[in-house]
C-alpha cells in the first residue's frame, strides 16, 4: 500500500496520516513513514499544519526508538516555537526515552510551576514516577491532577490501579465511586467496583452481589460477572450459613446456564470441560 | 421616487428595488458574517485567565451535582460522606466563602463582562441607526401580508403618509426582517454543521471553559444553592430492587438449553419460569 | 435512564434545522413570485412544514425517537424559528417581482 500511496497526491497522504492518528491502537511505524514523507516532499503544501505533522514524528519516532529523527525534528519545533510549552514537554519525553528521570522530573516540576493548569506535564510526571516504582509519589500527583480535572475518566482508572497495586481497596473503591457518579451506565465501572467489593471481604459481598447483577442488566453476556455471580452468592450463603433464596437461585441457576451456552457457542472444548468441574463443583 | 396612488396599489421607482432593497439585504448578510470572521479572529480559547481555585469550584458543582443525580448506585456510606464533605457545617466546601465581586474595583473586569455582551447588539444598532439616516425616506415594499394600523409607527419610520396602508415598511423595518430573517442562515454558510461533531476540540478546553463561564458570577450565591440542593437529597439505594429488575428483565426470553453431557442420555431442558 | 450522545444529538437537530432553513427559503421565494398574499402564503408555509415533517419521519424509520431527543422534536423543531426566514424571502420576492 504505502508506495502507491505515497506516489499520490500529497492530500491523500495527509489524510492518511490523520486517519491513523484517530485510531485507538496506533501502528507508529506507518505514521512515522506517512509523516516523514510529508515533511519531505510536501512542507510547503502543508503550510502551518506542517507543526502538527512534526509533533507526530516526534511521538512516532520516540516510540519506534529512533532518536536521531526525534532530535531533528525537536529542533525544527524549538526554532520555530522557542518558548512554547508544548515543545518543552516534548522534548521532556525524550529525556524520559533516554533513562534521565531526574533531570525530566526537574524540567516538569518546573512547567507544572509556571504553568499550574497544564495536564500534559502532569500526566508526564505521574508516568515517570510510575515508571521508577514511586508509585506513592504518582499517587499524590494524580490526586492533585484529578482535584483540578475531576473529569478525566483515564485517570480516575489509573488511580484506582495505582490503590490496588498497593493493596489500598478502600481508596479504590472511592475512585471508582467517582466514576460509577459521572457515568453511571456503563458496565465497566461496576463490574470493577463489584470486584472490588468481592475482594474486600465479607460486609461487602452484599455490595459486590448488587452490583454484578446490575452488570447484568447492561450487559447479559459479560462473562466475569456471570461467574462473579455464581461466586458471590455461594460465598454469601456460606457465610450465613443458609440456603440461597429463590430469587438467588434463579439467578444463579441462569447464570450456570448462560455460562454454559456461552462457552459452547465459543467452541473452546477445554473450557467447557473446566466449566463442567467448576459448577458440578459448586453444586456440592 | 415616483408615487402614484392607484386604488390599493402603488407604483413605485423600479430603481428603489435595485439601490436600496437589495443593499439593504447584502449589506446585512454580509456584514453579519464579516463580525462572525472578526470574532472568531480576536476571541482565543487561551485567554481565559482562569485561577486553579475556579476550576476546583466548577468542578465540585459539577461533582455535587452528579451526586445528587446517581447517588443511589454507591453505597449508602460512600454516598454520606461525600455529602458531609461538601455539606459539613463546619468545613464543609460548600460552607467557604469566596471573595464577592466588588464592581467598582475592577473596572476593566467589568467592562470586559460588559462589552461581551454588547458585542452582538452594537453592530445592529451601528448598521441600523447608519441605515436609516441614508435610506431614510424610501418606502421600500409590501409585506405580503395584513397589517393592523399600530404597526404603522413602528414599521414606516420616516414616511408620514397618514393614509398609507399598514402593510408598507420602510427601509428600517426591512433592515430588522432582514437581520432576523437571515439569523438561521448563516450556520449553513459559515460551515458549521460540521463542527458539532469535532470531539477533540470540545474535551479539551472543557475544565477551563467551565471555570471561566462561571468567572463573574457570585459564588457564595450559587455556594449556598447547591449547598440547599445536597441538604434535600436524601439517599435511595438503587441497587435494592436489581435482582428483581434482572430477573423481570430476562425472564421474558431464552430458554436455555443444557449443554448435554456425555454421560447423561438425551437433553433437558431448563426453563426460567 | 439512557445515555446520550450529545455531539450526535446536537448534529440530528442541526440537520433538521439546516432541512428546514432551505425549504423556508426556497417556499418563500416561490410564495413571493407567485404573489401569494395574506393566509394564503401562511397556508403554504404549513403545509410545507407539515410535508417536510413527514419527509423526515419516513426517512428516520421507526426509531425516531433514538436519534431524538423526544419523538415530537422531528415535526416540531424549528418550525417557529423558519417562519421569519420564510417571511422575509416572501417579502423580499413579492417586493421584487410583484410591487416593482
Amino acid at each position: 500500500m504505502s508506495k502507491e500511496l505515497l506516489s499520490s497526491d500529497w492530500r491523500l497522504v495527509y489524510e492518511e496520516l490523520q486517519v491513523e492518528q484517530k485510531k485507538l491502537r496506533k501502528n507508529y511505524s506507518t505514521i512515522l513513514l506517512l509523516a516523514n514523507h510529508l515533511v519531505t516532499h510536501n512542507s510547503r503544501a502543508l503550510g502551518q499544519n506542517v507543526w502538527e505533522v512534526y509533533e507526530s514524528i516526534v511521538l512516532a519516532s520516540l516510540d519506534c526508538s529512533d532518536y536521531e529523527i526525534t532530535t531533528s525534528a525537536l529542533s525544527k519545533l524549538s526554532a520555530r516555537f522557542p518558548k512554547s510549552t508544548r515543545v518543552l514537554v516534548l522534548k521532556g519525553i525524550l529525556l524520559e526515552a533516554k533513562g534521565h528521570s531526574d533531570e525530566v522530573l526537574e524540567l516538569y516540576q518546573e512547567i507544572k510551576r509556571n504553568e499550574p493548569l497544564n495536564r500534559e506535564c502532569r500526566k508526564r510526571k505521574i508516568t515517570v514516577h510510575k515508571s521508577k516504582g514511586q508509585n506513592k509519589m504518582a499517587i499524590q500527583e494524580l490526586c492533585e491532577y484529578l482535584s483540578l480535572f475531576i473529569g478525566d475518566t483515564e485517570a480516575w482508572l489509573e488511580l484506582c490501579d495505582l490503590y490496588i497495586i498497593e493493596l489500598d481497596l478502600y481508596n479504590a473503591g472511592f475512585c471508582i465511586e467517582e466514576l460509577i457518579l459521572s457515568n453511571p451506565l456503563s458496565y465497566l465501572n461496576h463490574l470493577k467496583y463489584a470486584e472490588i467489593c468481592y475482594t474486600k471481604g465479607e460486609e461487602y459481598w452484599d455490595s459486590a452481589a448488587k452490583h454484578y447483577t446490575k452488570v447484568l442488566t447492561l450487559k447479559p453476556d459479560s462473562i466475569r460477572a456471570l461467574f462473579g455471580v455464581i461466586l458471590t452468592f455461594y460465598a454469601i450463603m456460606k457465610m450465613s450459613r443458609q440456603n440461597l433464596q429463590s430469587k438467588e437461585k434463579r439467578m444463579v441457576d441462569w447464570a450456570k446456564c448462560k455460562l454454559k451456552v456461552l462457552y459452547r457457542n465459543s467452541g473452546n472444548e477445554t473450557g467447557c470441560r473446566m466449566l463442567e468441574n467448576t459448577i458440578q463443583y459448586f453444586d456440592k | 421616487m415616483l408615487i402614484t396612488m392607484s386604488e390599493t396599489e402603488l407604483t413605485l421607482d423600479p430603481a428603489t428595488r435595485l439601490w436600496v432593497l437589495l443593499p439593504i439585504f447584502l449589506i446585512t448578510f454580509l456584514f453579519n458574517i464579516c463580525v462572525h470572521y472578526i470574532t472568531t479572529i480576536f476571541s482565543s480559547p487561551h485567554d481565559k485567565n482562569v485561577t486553579p481555585q475556579e476550576i476546583k469550584d466548577s468542578q465540585a458543582l459539577v461533582r455535587a451535582k452528579q451526586l445528587i443525580r446517581n447517588g443511589g448506585l454507591i453505597p449508602k456510606e460512600a454516598f454520606l460522606s461525600r455529602k458531609s464533605y461538601f455539606n459539613d457545617p463546619e468545613d464543609g466546601y460548600f460552607k467557604q466563602t469566596r471573595p464577592t465581586l466588588n464592581m467598582l474595583q475592577d473596572p476593566s473586569a467589568m467592562l470586559n463582562m460588559q462589552m461581551g455582551k454588547m458585542a452582538h447588539i452594537i453592530p445592529m444598532m451601528l448598521i441600523g441607526g447608519w441605515m436609516s439616516y441614508v435610506f431614510s425616506g424610501f418606502l421600500l415594499t409590501k409585506v405580503p401580508f395584513p397589517l393592523t394600523a399600530r404597526f404603522k409607527p413602528m414599521l414606516q419610520t420616516g414616511v408620514d403618509i397618514e393614509n398609507l396602508d399598514a402593510s408598507w415598511v420602510s427601509s428600517m423595518s426591512l433592515y430588522i426582517l432582514c437581520a432576523f430573517g437571515l439569523r438561521s442562515i448563516y450556520p449553513i454558510i459559515l460551515g458549521e454543521t460540521s463542527a458539532a461533531l469535532d470531539q477533540t476540540k470540545l474535551f479539551a478546553d472543557q475544565a477551563e471553559t467551565m471555570a471561566a463561564g462561571l468567572k463573574q458570577q457570585d459564588m457564595n450565591k450559587i455556594f449556598k444553592a447547591e449547598w440547599e440542593g445536597l441538604e434535600v437529597a436524601c439517599y435511595e439505594d438503587g441497587l435494592e430492587k436489581v435482582l428483581d429488575q434482572f430477573l423481570k428483565q430476562e425472564c421474558l426470553n431464552e430458554t436455555v438449553e443444557e449443554y448435554p453431557r456425555p454421560e447423561t442420555k438425551g437433553k433437558h431442558k431448563a426453563k426460567l419460569a | 435512564m439512557e445515555s446520550i450522545s450529545e455531539p450526535s444529538l446536537r448534529f440530528n437537530l442541526q440537520q433538521i434545522s439546516y432541512c428546514r432553513t432551505t425549504t423556508a427559503v426556497l417556499t418563500g421565494s416561490t410564495a413571493g413570485i407567485l404573489g401569494l398574499t395574506g393566509v394564503l402564503g401562511f397556508v403554504l408555509y404549513l403545509s410545507t412544514a407539515v410535508l417536510v415533517s413527514v419527509i423526515l419521519l419516513a426517512k428516520a424509520g421507526a426509531n425516531s425517537a433514538s436519534f431524538f431527543p423526544s419523538k415530537s422534536s422531528l415535526y416540531l423543531q424549528g418550525v417557529l424559528e423558519e417562519i421569519v426566514t420564510y417571511i422575509l424571502f416572501w417579502t423580499l420576492l413579492y417586493g421584487i417581482v410583484h410591487v416593482y
